[in-house]
């Protein structure tokens, strides 16, 4: 199994079982940006109950790690379950849709893109995918979310929307860090 | 929290030019075969290193270093 491989499976997982997901993350960083090794599929969801027949389904123990207890305590704690190809070690993080303002502005800005020619995904809009790794720097110091943030700027430059970063940026208590970023590509000057 | 200009790395102008000017689906191509470029040089590596070792260990060890121990 390789990554697109996996990226088809559980987007054509969820679209079957009409489950509302973004894929965001460091894929969805690529797509915009900069094209870096990365393991994960990271996928925001809206999954629930009634939806675990189909995913338990969709991804037969023989050949993937995924758990029911797993994924019924990630619901109730609106955390995140994994889907793991033991073979590749090849992830899924399936992160449970909360709702709140941010995730419901990016669920309505979500981007469907052709990641390959035989499928189309959900992807968070370039902007989203900024403001959740500025979110993610600021919980764990690591620098690739960084380093995927200018990419995106270098790469999609004038497609993206500046003001709508700046304005989440400050809802979300992460100015001090869009400061730095957009001061390191040169666009405070 | 470090935000200094050591900590922010930025993409060479060159490059990002380079990829400016590829699809969507060509980016993320380029990333997935960093994955499977990986796959099979780490496979090589094991193969040679340990030719003792069958397919399906060959595999577990080579998933288990992609996935950073996850596996």
């Amino acid at each position: 199994m390789e990554p697109y491989e996996l990226l088809q499976d559980i987007v054509v997982t969820l679209e079957d079982l009409q489950i509302p997901y973004i894929v965001t993350g460091s894929v969805a960083a690529m797509v915009y940006g900069e094209p870096r090794l990365t393991n994960d599929i990271d996928i925001v969801a809206a999954v629930e109950e009634k939806h675990i027949p189909g995913l338990l389904a969709a991804f037969p123990p023989e050949e993937f790690y995924i758990s029911e207890d797993m994924i019924r305590d990630a619901i109730r704690r609106k955390g995140q379950f994994n889907i793991i190809h033991p073979a590749s070690g090849l992830k899924v993080d399936i992160i449970i849709k909360v709702d709140t303002p941010f995730n419901t502005s990016r669920f309505t800005r979500l981007k469907r893109i052709y990641p390959s020619d035989s499928f189309q995904a959900n992807f968070a809009a370039p902007e989203d995918v900024i403001i959740k790794k500025m979110e993610y720097y600021r919980e764990g110091s690591s620098e690739k979310h960084l380093r995927d943030i200018t990419g995106i700027l270098k790469v999609s430059r004038d497609e993206i929307d500046y003001g709508y970063i700046s304005e989440w940026a400050e809802r979300l208590g992460l100015a001090e860090i869009w400061k730095a970023v957009m001061d390191r590509i040169g666009r405070n000057k | 929290m470090r935000l200094d200009a050591g900590q922010i790395e930025v993409i060479d102008d060159v490059m990002a030019e380079v990829l400016r000017h590829k699809t969507p689906a060509e980016r993320l191509g380029i990333g997935f075969s960093l994955w499977v470029s990986a796959y099979k040089m780490l496979m090589t590596h094991l193969e040679k290193t340990h030719p003792e070792w069958d397919t399906l260990r060959l595999q577990k060890e080579v998933a288990r270093r992609l996935s950073h121990g996850a596996v």
